[in-house]
């Protein structure tokens, strides 16, 4: 066997070492897991070990006050009264500050490992919440046009990428076919239910601590047999039961103590818990995490408030995934997977510059995009903050309220995926974000 | 298929997809006996006239408070507000009280209930124009009355009396913000230099009306906004805590709307503007989806749409006249099992059967107790659909895909067996499940529960079964 077997015939520069194929090997013969991850081959192609988290910020983050444009001149009298106090600001960059709230991201950013994009959106311009998130969590160009979530094409582009190693996580678009695959572990939501981005004909998997009692495995034998006739429930079961086996063996008492702790809404929870199964050499390496909260039409807050709180819990949670990845490694010879990693922090829109009559702010236009990691490429050992930033005088506003949108989501991500995992910008284009073709990708950002 | 067999699949799809599942001892009123003599007739005959709203007083529910109107609970919660911990704390544990209150009462009213098509299209209704207890500690204690003042009386009634109803209710003025929007050009907006909040126009065009491609602009949300201006709480403090105008508030002037110029004076203005949304062709459009996608299946036919849509239209949102063209349509009857229960029906319906294993009838002994219902309400939680809580305006999501998981299914299945084994079943049960699913299951079903090993695990297989997981 060669290197050149595992090098996909399209010649992206996905390359197997030795130590790293030693490494799958015995971890997995470990937790008996060899079957369910490569069925029907001994040894099948590795996969990547890039990870990518996707967090999503339900209710569009105003991403004003997250990273204040401090130095724009028309910022204290745009922002009236939620300016925040410039002493407090975490101030990062001569001209944007963070939030006093998101101190842990600052560490991330004195470290290298944050890269904030303010004034990016995506194409949509319209101000439904629904309609925002569906084109964010799509990847088109419009509500509605696709019928798939773009992370779960990445996973089915990834797969085609690595030469169709594992034929159980891609499937044909007749779901029906063979509803009792194993699941796919490539992609990983970490929550009770599969989000819109996640959704699609590629096998992923939704996952969150139970507060359920269990039940014994003859009950469950009995349920698989009269799901036989029914595709959607009997897909779900089975992959849920999968998931189940593989997570006992992986956080064992934690998994059983955590039920007892009833810790299903709490993101700080469901973040560490993304950090432990990330960190781990065969843990997922896609994954999704949602954190809502953020439509703040009402006493929004300045340093302190509800807007602060929730900013609090995303960076502490972000935090976590780090700390919980470096643990990991640290308990294993697979070598710190934060260093490989890319978190994505989006929202479906920002907020109106100015606020409005309660001391809130009303759904806007363009947001403040984060990426965190330790696979992003620093600027001398910092984080940087890259923008074409369009000014809060009130003539350069979009449409005289919102924060002009100079950035285009897909256009950063288009970079991203490009030099993360190695795909062309023609598969691009065509199966992740179909319609932008005219955009001019962000390379270099890992 | 026989002629028999037909009625007894019409008396299925009755029972679960149109109402919430068989109850009643046999033979009695919503036990699948009663329900396929006349499938139809027995759904006609619960839009009749709307049920007495129990509140858990003349139904054994034992420990259940009198409920309290919202300007009641308002002015409590308003007499409690201050800065100290103490006072945050009294404003919790009343919320707290009221919600508990109200979520109980309403899940006891929908498992005893013999209008059970009426309490479905109530759950329908409620969450369509959703107000969350998810998003305010002063909208917790209030979400409940909410859903007795602005919705269950107009369940029966027209489409603009319920937006009227609902729009105007102070729950939903606090929960998308209006209570405190104030025209720029007002009286106070002039004093104050405070301003328009569009966050409850928005919904309003988006959510409640037209739909997003109902054809309205971020003008028309501007507009719509400062017509609605005034429309707001009265001080709860001065006694109030109701809906009241107040025109000190109100932006003066004409507004165009959706193209129509709207001239009125204070709180007409407004009317007028409601009045004129709720019988746009783009809300009987979008009405109809709703209702289709509800009772027929999660991608209704486009045919089926305008079928609903006529009546709409036709009958100026007679919501009566909806229901019965429903009834008469033939889609929803066939085929039956198109639709995946939520959470809250699978568990409303799996407790309505638990009065059909007792034996017992509503009135008098009944396995359920206000500890039984909260712990079905922590169960909820676990589900993510607490009563009253939907994640967002929007309410939740009616179609299954997005909200079924395999982390979802496994937790159902798990739910099932533990409910089962809560409630010791002391009928057999292969005979409950020839009488409950009979009609619609397949062998495979039937073999297994006759084949599981203690009447607690058949019982739990029957409320697994795809059978009973949807309608």
């Amino acid at each position: 066997m060669t290197d050149q077997e595992f090098t996909p015939s399209s010649g992206l520069s996905y390359q197997m070492t030795r130590r790293r194929l030693l490494g799958t090997l015995g971890i997995s013969t470990a937790l008996g897991l060899g079957a369910n991850l490569f069925p029907g081959q001994a040894f099948a192609a590795a996969r990547t070990d890039k990870r990518l988290v996707v967090i999503i910020l339900r209710g569009g983050m105003d991403g004003l006050a997250a990273l204040a444009p401090y130095g724009d001149p028309a910022y204290r009298q745009t922002r009236g009264d939620l300016a925040l106090d410039q002493d407090a600001l975490l101030k990062i960059d001569p001209f944007f500050g963070l939030h006093p709230s998101l101190s842990p991201l600052a560490s991330l950013y004195q470290k290298g490992e944050m890269i904030a994009l303010p004034a990016s959106a995506t194409p949509y311009r319209n101000r439904s919440h629904f309609d925002a998130q569906n084109v964010l969590e799509l990847g088109s160009d419009k509500p509605h046009a696709l019928n798939s979530g773009w992370l779960n094409r990445l996973v089915g582009a990834i797969n085609v990428l690595e030469g169709n190693a594992r034929e159980g996580n891609t499937r044909s678009k007749n779901k029906t076919e063979n509803p009792a695959s194993p699941s796919g572990e490539l992609g990983l939501a970490f929550g009770s239910g599969l989000p819109l981005i996640m959704r699609g004909d590629h096998d992923v998997n939704a996952w969150s601590p139970s507060a359920m009692p269990d039940t014994s495995d003859d009950y469950m034998s009995m349920v698989q047999r009269i799901y036989g006739n029914d595709p959607l429930l009997s897909q779900n079961l089975n992959k849920a039961l999968d998931l189940q086996a593989r997570s006992e063996d992986m956080t064992g008492n934690e998994q059983k103590m955590a039920k007892q702790n009833n810790p299903n809404k709490s993101f700080l929870n469901l973040a560490s818990l993304a950090g432990r199964w990330l960190g781990d050499p065969d843990g997922p390496r896609i994954a999704t995490l949602e954190l809502g909260g953020w439509d703040t039409h009402a006493r929004q807050g300045t340093e302190g408030g509800r807007l602060a709180n929730n900013l609090d819990i995303l960076a502490r949670g972000i935090a976590s995934i780090k700390q919980e990845m470096i643990k990991s490694a640290d308990q294993s010879s697979y070598g710190s997977s934060w260093s490989k990693t890319v978190i994505v922090a989006l929202t479906e829109f920002g907020r109106t510059a100015h606020p409005n009559g309660n001391l809130g702010t009303d759904h806007g236009t363009a947001a403040t995009a984060f990426l965190f990691g330790g696979a992003l490429k620093s600027d001398g050992g910092k984080g940087r903050i890259i923008h074409n930033w369009p000014g809060l005088a009130k003539a350069q506003l979009y449409e005289n309220r919102d924060l002009n949108p100079t950035t285009d989501l897909r256009a950063i991500m288009l970079g991203l995926l490009s030099d993360h995992y190695g795909l062309s910008q023609a598969v691009l284009t065509r199966d992740i974000y179909p319609g932008s073709q005219g955009l001019r990708p962000f390379m270099g950002l890992v | 298929m026989s002629l028999s067999s037909a009625k007894e699949t019409d008396a299925f799809v009755a029972a679960q997809r149109f109402g919430m599942g068989p109850s009643g001892s046999r033979g009695k009123i919503g036990s699948m006996k009663a329900i396929v003599s006349d499938p139809h007739g027995w759904l006609e005959a619960q839009i009749k006239n709307p049920p007495v709203f129990t509140s858990g007083l003349t139904s054994g529910l034992a420990n259940q408070a009198q409920l309290e109107s919202s300007t009641s609970i308002i002015k409590q919660v308003s007499g409690k507000r201050g800065d100290s911990e103490a006072a945050k704390k009294a404003i919790r544990s009343l919320a707290k009280k009221h919600y508990l209150n109200e979520s109980v009462a309403r899940l006891h009213q929908a498992v005893i209930s013999e209008q059970p098509f009426f309490e479905r299209l109530v759950l329908f209704w409620s969450n369509h124009f959703t107000v969350s207890a998810n998003k305010k500690n002063v909208i917790r204690p209030i979400v409940g009355a909410y859903e007795r003042e602005a919705i269950r009386p107009h369940v029966l009634g027209t489409f603009p009396e319920m937006l009227r109803a609902a729009v105007q209710h102070p729950a939903m003025l606090l929960y998308l913000d209006n209570a405190s929007s104030i025209g720029p050009n007002s009286k106070a907006g002039k004093r104050r230099g405070k301003g328009l909040n569009e966050n409850l126009a928005r919904e309003i065009m988006e959510l409640h009306t037209l739909g997003v491609n109902g054809g309205y602009t971020q003008d028309d949300v501007i507009s719509l906004a400062k017509i609605i201006t005034g429309w707001t709480l009265n001080p709860p403090r001065q006694g109030g805590g109701g809906y009241r105008f107040i025109d000190r508030l109100h932006e003066p002037g004409s507004h165009q709307l959706l193209g129509k110029t709207y001239g009125q004076r204070g709180e007409a203005q407004g009317l007028a503007a409601l009045n004129d949304l709720a019988l746009h062709p783009s809300t009987a459009k979008f009405i109809a989806t709703k209702l289709a996608r509800h009772f027929i299946t999660d991608e209704p036919d486009k045919e089926d749409i305008r079928t609903l849509s006529k009546t709409y239209l036709a009958s100026d949102g007679d919501l009566k006249a909806m229901y019965s063209t429903l009834i008469t349509m033939e889609a929803p009857w066939r085929p039956p099992l198109s639709k995946v229960k939520s959470p809250y029906e699978l568990m409303i319906s799996s407790a309505r059967l638990m009065t059909v294993q007792s034996g017992t009838s509503a009135s008098s002994k009944f396995p359920f107790d206000d500890r039984a219902y909260r712990r079905l309400i922590k169960t909820l939680a676990t589900f993510e659909q607490l009563p009253f809580s939907a994640p967002s305006p929007a309410g939740w999501s009616d179609r299954a895909a997005d909200w079924i998981s395999p982390k979802a299914t496994l937790n159902r299945i798990e739910w099932c067996h533990a409910f089962a084994q809560a409630l010791r079943p002391q009928l057999n049960p292969l005979e409950l499940a020839r009488e409950v699913i009979g009609a619609v299951s397949g062998p495979e079903t039937l073999l297994w529960i006759e084949r599981a090993p203690s009447p607690v695990e058949g019982l739990a297989l029957l409320l697994a079964s795809p059978e009973w997981q949807r309608r």
